[in-house]
């Protein structure tokens, strides 16, 4: 008699312990050592990419340094890094803004670039400056240096045909000029940052955005922020009242909170970003308030050696992520 | 007293079994047929002899009766006694002695019915009365009483000792050199009996099983699905048995994956020969819609080769669960311009996996796994570190 087949189970005992490792295997994925996976939410934004391993290998710099400054200056079609070693050197890199190529490459350059931030002069060259001198950056001589100084953590650019220096002083900031190519020394006038109230406060941030003055006001009474814009210089400079004389502002924001890189908040085109991250959670979010009083945000998911660039001088934002020594140029997600 | 019996009362019982007793007997089974010699009698002198004849007269009549009611095949001899041996020699598997003792007056009676295969009596009446007519039911009780234990006892009997293959088993199949392994059933207990398939036939015994046992058989052959059945084996005959299918040893998937994005996952596995072990092959594709204004769609690529072996549950098991470990990498990149690609290997060194057999050519597979990138710097997009989250596999695997 030919009966059907019959699908019985066989316990093989000897073999549960195997499973049981599996298992175990398995739960350690909750184990708080983990990488992040899936798409990185920066990659659907992605606009250029340059791997700086190389580059800083090239220039001898050590392993050991701090998170990279960022100044991407579209008009001038730089972008420009900035590397601090622990060992005490600096290395700049000047990279081309359209593909992130490695235009030139400084080790320890003059002591000016270790301090103040970049901006562009009126002829749209690349310039920092502080109480050590002026320079501007000539791609195919290198540093130029200009007979002038600037107090340091001073805000040099140019617009129209006149250099400006601008600066807080007090409670309110000064803004000095000069017509280009000359760099004032001293005078100007002074702005109340506002005038209606008496907190505190501090000039966080200032660049243009194709021209037009943006301003990063922090009021450390408060821990609030608030972005103001202009539609031009000749605005700026005929306000009584930054507050209240700016043509946009975001109004004010925060306090956002601890931030999990070097910056709480980013000056943009035309509003502010800022950064913030729920307690004990990998990653953290950058959130874009507009003038138009609009809000996007983007999750990013370390925090851990990264930094982000946002400015006024660039419709585009970077992301350095310091464990891939990897730059990556992008196009907002607001 | 008990006399021993000369050869020659074995010659007429069996000249009597076949002049008379043999036809009526042929229609007995075997073990229901009784002999019973007339009862032992013994009287003082100076008790009623012709009484006591009467009344052993009456004893053997009453057990000759009592175990025809009962079942049994019955022969009265007029001579006896006989030995179990002498009962089992002549074809009689039980043997009903009695006896009759009178002194003074007082009766004893005895009953005995043994089972002369096994040696055993299986039932047995003891009593002492007046020798007067008050011992007539006594008697007709205690032939019932006997009787009726001896029928109980050859019916166990014929229950627990059927008869045995006498035969080879034989079992055919068209599968040259398959391995044709049996068990008693139930679940396959027991000692394991086997051979292989010579001739297109595989031989075994004359197992040491009762007729109409119930066993568990196994074929299997290199490169075959097993083949298992439960049979019933009578004595003589062949059992036929099915072709062996061949065990497709490759395998494709189509499925869903939700590791880091929701995705497609089509695979290919080969299944060497044993059935206990594979090579999987997957390919895995997910897509990411362009989540705001300036974003791109973006995509996520994966190729994986890898080691697997089932763990729980043989190859003919409807379920079985195992273990994998595979290697590869994953394209991240974007769709449109400009678009990019980064490239991360992983591996995944634990992975668990329970797959149903829907059919014999199609499985639903369960995969739950967790992956290790390696980090490439640069070139990739993922931290060097276990994934944060497990994938997770839903597939079909059909085998051609």
């Amino acid at each position: 008699m030919r009966a059907a087949p019959q699908r019985v189970g066989r316990r093989h005992a000897g073999r549960l312990p195997l499973l049981a490792a599996g298992l175990a295997a398995l739960g350690l994925q909750a184990c708080s050592w983990l990488a992040d996976d899936g798409l990185p939410a920066w990659l659907p934004y992605a606009e250029a990419r340059r791997g700086l391993a190389a580059d800083l290998a090239d220039a001898g710099a050590s392993a050991l340094r701090y998170q990279p400054d960022l100044s991407p200056l579209d008009a001038a079609e730089r972008v420009l890094i900035r590397f601090q070693t622990m060992d005490g050197h600096m290395h700049l890199f000047v990279l081309g803004a359209k593909d992130l190529g490695l235009i030139k490459a400084y080790v320890d350059p003059a002591a000016v670039f270790r301090g103040g931030t970049w901006g562009l002069d009126a002829g749209g060259e690349p310039v920092s400056g502080n109480s050590g001198g002026i320079v501007l950056l000539d791609a195919a001589s290198g540093a130029a240096p200009v007979a002038a100084t600037a107090p340091d953590n001073a805000y040099l650019f140019g617009a129209g045909v006149m250099n400006y220096v601008l600066y807080q002083s007090g409670s309110g900031i000064q803004i000095e000029s000069a017509a280009s190519p000359s760099w004032p020394s001293g005078g100007g006038s002074g702005i109340p940052i506002s005038s209606a109230s008496s907190d505190s406060f501090t000039l966080a941030d200032f660049g243009l955005a194709e021209g037009a003055p943006r301003m990063l006001i922090q009021d450390t009474t408060t821990d609030k922020w608030i972005a103001l814009g202009w539609a031009t210089m000749g605005d700026l400079l005929a306000s009584s009242d930054l507050v209240g004389g700016a043509t946009s502002t975001t109004g004010w924001v925060g306090p956002f909170g601890p931030s999990p890189l070097g910056s709480r908040s980013w000056l943009a085109p035309d509003g502010l970003v800022y950064a913030s991250r729920k307690d004990n959670a990998e990653g953290f979010d950058l959130t874009r308030i507009g003038f138009d009083g609009s809000s996007a945000a983007i999750h990013l998911d370390r925090s851990q050696d990264v930094a982000v660039s946002i400015s006024p001088y660039s419709r585009y934002w970077y992301f350095y992520d310091g464990e891939r020594e990897l730059l990556v140029k992008a196009r907002p997600w607001w | 007293m008990r006399k021993q019996p000369p050869p020659l009362p074995v010659l007429a019982l069996l000249a009597l079994l076949c002049l008379a007793g043999a036809p009526a007997l042929a229609q007995n089974p075997e073990g229901a047929r009784c002999l019973i010699p007339p009862p032992v009698l013994s009287v003082d002198a100076g008790d009623d002899e012709a009484r006591a004849a009467l009344l052993a007269g009456h004893l053997g009549d009453m057990l000759a009766a009592e175990l025809a009611d009962a079942g049994f095949a019955v022969l009265r001899t007029s001579d006896g006694p006989y030995t179990d041996a002498e009962a089992r020699k002549a074809g009689y598997r039980w043997l009903a002695r009695s006896g009759l003792s009178i002194r003074g007056g007082i009766a004893t009676v005895s009953l005995e019915i043994g089972d002369t295969q096994r040696g055993l009596v299986v039932a047995a009446e003891n009593f002492a009365a007046w020798a007067g007519p008050t011992l007539v039911p006594l008697i007709d009780g205690a032939a019932g009483r006997a009787a009726a234990a001896a029928g109980k006892a050859r019916h166990l009997s014929s229950e627990a000792r059927p008869a045995p293959l006498e035969e080879p088993s034989r079992f055919l199949s068209p599968d040259e050199g398959a391995r044709v392994e049996l068990r008693p059933a139930p679940e396959g207990a027991g000692k394991l009996y086997a051979a292989s398939v010579v001739g297109g036939e595989a031989r075994l015994g004359p197992l040491p099983l009762p007729q109409g046992s119930r066993v568990q058989i196994l074929v299997t052959k290199s490169g075959k699905l097993p083949y298992r059945a439960e049979l019933i084996l009578e004595g003589g005959g062949a059992h036929s048995l099915p072709p062996l299918r061949d065990d497709p040893p490759w395998g494709l998937l189509l499925g869903l994956g939700s590791g880091h994005l929701p995705g497609l996952r089509l695979g290919a596995s080969y299944h060497p020969p044993g059935g206990w072990f594979f090579v999987p092959l997957d390919a895995y594709l997910a897509l990411g819609l362009p989540a705001g204004p300036g974003a791109h769609a973006s995509y996520r690529g994966e190729l994986r080769l890898g080691f697997g072996s089932y763990l729980l549950w043989g190859p003919d098991s409807a379920f079985r669960a195992g273990l994998e470990a595979k290697g590869g990498a994953v394209l991240s990149g974007t769709i449109g311009s400009p678009a990019f690609v980064f490239l991360d290997p992983l591996v995944e060194p634990i992975a668990l996996f329970g797959e149903y057999a829907l059919s014999r050519r199609l499985l639903l597979r369960l995969e739950v796994g967790g992956s290790f990138a390696l980090g490439l710097g640069s070139l990739g997009v993922m931290s060097r570190g276990w994934l944060a989250s497990p994938s997770l596999d839903l597939a079909l695997e059909w085998k051609p």
